[in-house]
């Protein structure tokens, strides 16, 4: 019963945030990675990035999936958006490498064996690392989302955010479960 | 009320407008105070709730984009240590609550706020929203609660809103403190009000009470020499030198008043001329005195003086050398009575003088001895010697009378009989005074008779020409054929005739014998001859006595030439401009003028100049004593030769033997009359003499 209304207030809340943006259940992705693209949407506007983060003024806000894809057509609705006053783009990528130019870099759950070459690989990059597999951010991610209780929670490395010269907002902070230092 | 007010005491007034000014002041100030007080705490505490519903804004959007109560929750907690704050609800854009604080004070805990039931909008809520509409509320409609309402904005867009909801008992609570506080202060204010406005009223009603005072005090008092003291230069100080002015003039009017009033008390009690008292003064205090004489059976002694011939300085030297003269016989006398004996003017030349205590009678004898002698020495007046004596008559208390009336009236006929005895001396009173006064009365009313009884008969003594020793003219001698007591000569009752006005009278009878005689003697085939008649000072002074000569003239038809008046120089110097026109219409119709008693009047002789005189008569108290008295001897001398310059013939009276006729040819004299020629006759002798002595022309 909560949780119904919960996905209903999410959903209205994604509207509100995201205007046309159309979130829907009923598609291919999973509910859990529907929310999951919010979270990202979300977090992003509680990040700043330095001024060399983006090659241009106008240059868009990129969200990478690095490895499989989760979100489906969650993340293409997202593209519509803006964060403050970037357009969001969304790319899919393979490799690591492919990662330059992107300011957030989702790491998708295939990628897990693989996770310490990608991390020791954008460690010195202006990218927001975010993903969902365990110990992510021990291991040096910045941002790792949990799932507890039907409700998704984040914990954040604020030593990789700072090597990353990313400024996460106090306010994201707070509402952390943990905070790695 | 408003009357009270207006009959209330100056210093109350004051009270009250002061109590009432500064009353109002604090009540308009503290009004003014509590109105600011309240804008101002709603206005702090609307600011303070909406940057407490930004602070809240801001630190909850994060929880409400990550879709985290409890983290909002948490937040809002940290709001429970304010009282003021009732209520505060997060709402997302389609006005669910996302997460609340509600203030409970039933349930004892200071705040708990809680996340049940989100979704849909909570009660307190919707009120909150309609109070939050309704907040343009009118400044008396004030709800008792706050709501201000904060937008959630995360990257420019709306999330949401933060609505709080405030207590205003607070500024209830302040105000009533604050009130009290007015109140109190308003209270200690009145107090001071109250005690500097007794103190200060006084600046104002302590002056004008004393005013007050001073006014009750002074018509209380009578005492117009009192002055209000002023204090200060503003309209009170006005108002009390008003007063003090108004003061002294009443003050100054009050002097004049009393001065005049002494001025009227002096004149009604003090001779004006001597400063002597008065006849009203001198008979009070004799009568206290007698009063005071009778308890302490003592004698006191009363003199009557009155100087000798007074009337004959005023007749000739005038009345301002008769006044002067007056002053310094009151100087006179003053020096010589006691301090405690009283000496008044009577009036006229007449002054009165009491003893008090008086041992002996001799004591006043020995008064009036001095009075007499002192008053006989002579006076200076403007450059003038003149001599004068008085007569002085004295009565002693008890023994002469018992009232002041009685004493002054013996005191009198004493004075007068010490005139009838020769003048210049002083007489006590004897009860056989009056016997005399009595007689003298008697002669009075007998002297009013005799015109009608007809018993008067005329005198004619023959002049003589000493040259030729021929009859000249004769004088008419009036002699009084009294029924009882025979033959009485003019010195007695002449006197008595001036004094009762009879005189008037008797000289017309004279001047109409003389002239019928002379109308008969001429019808019997007599020679003619001229007759002087004596004419009295009083009966000159009338004016009409030139007509009356005339008309007896007339009368009588007889010439004027036969005609001589015989007048004395103070009758003719009492007025001189007039005797001159008299005389001269006298003159003009032929009538002879001569000047009798000459040398014992004042004038000088280079007056006669004027008047248009033929002949002077040497009076005969001269004459009497000239052979053997060197200074009557100059004095005739003198008058002969003077006379002689001026033209005028010379007639000696009282001559009685050839020794002085012999003195007199030599000196010039014209004309001579006395016992040595012929005494008075009667008209049956008179022609008998005539023919023997016949007149020149006869």
């Amino acid at each position: 019963m909560i949780s119904k209304r919960l996905i209903v207030f999410l959903i209205v809340l994604a509207l509100l945030a995201a205007g046309p943006l159309q979130l829907s259940a009923t598609n291919s992705a999973s509910r859990e990675y529907t929310l999951k693209a919010v979270f990202l949407y979300n977090i992003a506007l509680f990040v700043e990035w330095p001024e060399g983060a983006f090659t241009s003024e106008q240059s868009p806000l990129t969200i990478c999936v690095l490895g499989n894809n989760p979100f489906g057509e969650a993340l293409d609705s997202l593209s519509r958006q803006t964060v403050k006053n970037r357009k969001l783009a969304v790319r899919q990528i393979n490799r690591v490498e492919e990662a330059a130019g992107c300011q957030i870099l989702f790491v998708s759950a295939t990628e897990k064996m693989r996770l310490d070459d990608i991390l020791t690989a954008v460690r010195n990059w202006n990218v927001l690392t975010i993903s969902d597999l365990d110990n992510f951010a021990y291991a040096g991610g910045i941002v790792q989302l949990i799932t507890l209780e039907d409700k998704i929670r984040f914990e954040i490395n604020l030593k990789s955010a700072q090597r990353a010269k990313l400024k996460i907002s106090s306010k994201l902070l707070k509402l952390a479960r943990d905070i790695i230092e | 009320m408003i009357t009270a007010f207006f009959n209330s005491p100056i210093k109350r007034k004051l009270m009250i407008i002061m109590l009432l000014t500064s009353g109002v002041v604090i009540f308009v100030t503290a009004a003014a105070f509590i109105v600011n007080e309240t804008l101002t705490f709603r206005r702090e505490i609307r600011n303070e709730m909406l940057t407490l519903a930004a602070i809240v804004s801001n630190n909850t959007s994060a929880a409400i984009m990550f879709n985290d109560q409890k983290a909002a929750l948490e937040t809002l907690s940290g709001l429970s240590s304010d009282p003021r704050i009732l209520a505060v609800h997060i709402v997302n854009n389609d006005g669910a609550v996302f997460a609340e604080y509600i203030y409970r004070v039933a349930e004892g805990a200071r705040g708990q706020s809680g996340a049940r039931d989100f979704g849909k909008p909570s009660v307190p809520y919707k009120i909150a929203l309609a109070e939050a509409d309704s907040e343009a509320g009118s400044f008396w409609n004030w709800p008792m609660r706050l709501t201000v309402a904060e937008k959630i904005i995360v990257d420019g867009r709306e999330i949401g809103k933060v609505v709080i909801q405030a207590n205003l008992e607070g500024l209830i609570e302040k105000l009533k403190r604050f009130f009290f506080l007015a109140a109190f202060v308003m209270l200690v204010v009145s107090l001071l009000a109250y005690m500097m406005s007794t103190k200060l009223q006084s600046l104002i009603s302590v002056p004008i009470m004393n005013l007050a005072q001073t006014m009750k005090d002074v018509s209380q008092k009578k005492n117009y020499s009192i002055r209000s003291e002023k204090t200060s230069n503003d309209e009170i100080g006005v108002l009390i030198d008003g007063f003090n002015e108004m003061l002294q003039e009443i003050e100054e009017r009050d002097e004049t008043l009393k001065q005049r009033q002494d001025h009227l008390q002096r004149l009604a009690h003090f001779d004006s001329l001597t400063s002597l008292p008065n006849r009203a003064l001198y008979c009070d205090r004799l009568s206290q005195t007698l009063l005071k004489a009778v308890r302490e059976k003592q004698q006191v002694a009363v003199l009557f003086v009155d100087l000798d011939h007074f009337k004959d300085i005023n007749d000739t030297l005038g009345h301002r050398t008769g006044d002067l003269l007056l002053k310094d016989v009151a100087v006179r006398l003053q020096k010589i009575i006691r301090a405690s004996d009283t000496v008044a003017r009577m009036g006229g030349d007449e002054f009165t003088i009491f003893q008090q205590d008086v041992k002996d009678s001799r004591n006043a004898g020995l008064v009036a001895k001095k009075i007499v002698e002192s008053l006989s020495q002579p006076y200076l007046v403007e450059g003038r010697e003149i001599f004068i004596t008085a007569s002085v008559g004295i009565t002693m208390f008890p023994d002469d009378g018992a009232t002041v009336d009685e004493l002054l009236r013996n005191a009198d006929t004493a004075m007068y009989h010490a005139k009838d005895s020769g003048k210049d001396m002083f007489k006590f009173f004897t009860q056989e005074m009056n016997v005399s006064v009595h007689n003298r009365l008697t002669l009075q009313n007998s002297l009013r008779r005799a015109l009608e009884r007809d018993e008067f008969i005329l005198y004619y003594q023959p002049k003589m020409d000493i040259a030729s020793r021929q009859v000249t003219s004769v004088e008419a001698l009036l002699r009084w054929l009294h029924p009882q007591e025979g033959m009485i000569l003019p010195g007695r009752f002449i006197p008595q005739a001036e004094e009762t006005g009879l005189i008037i009278p008797i000289g017309e009878w004279v001047l109409r014998t003389a002239c019928q005689q002379i109308k008969e003697w001429q019808a019997k085939g007599h020679p003619s001859i001229r007759v002087a008649v004596n004419v009295s000072a009083s009966q000159f002074k009338r004016q009409n006595f030139a007509e009356t000569v005339t008309g007896i003239l007339e009368e009588t038809g007889i010439s004027p030439l036969f005609l001589e008046l015989e007048l004395t120089e103070s009758a003719i110097m009492q007025n001189i401009d007039s005797s001159v026109e008299i005389l001269n219409s006298l003159k003009a119709m032929g009538i002879q003028i001569s000047i009798d008693d000459f040398g014992t009047g004042y004038s000088s002789l280079s007056y006669l100049r004027r008047f248009p005189i033929d002949y002077i008569k040497i009076d005969r108290s001269f004459i009497v004593n000239f052979t053997s008295n060197s200074d009557d001897r100059a004095i005739v001398t003198a008058i002969i030769a003077m006379a002689r310059s001026l033209g005028l013939k010379i007639i000696a009276e009282g001559v009685e033997t050839e020794e002085q006729l012999a003195i007199l040819s030599e000196l010039g004299c014209h004309e001579m009359q006395g016992y040595l020629y012929s005494k008075p006759l009667p008209p049956s002798l008179l022609f008998k003499f005539l023919r023997v002595n016949s007149p020149p022309g006869g």
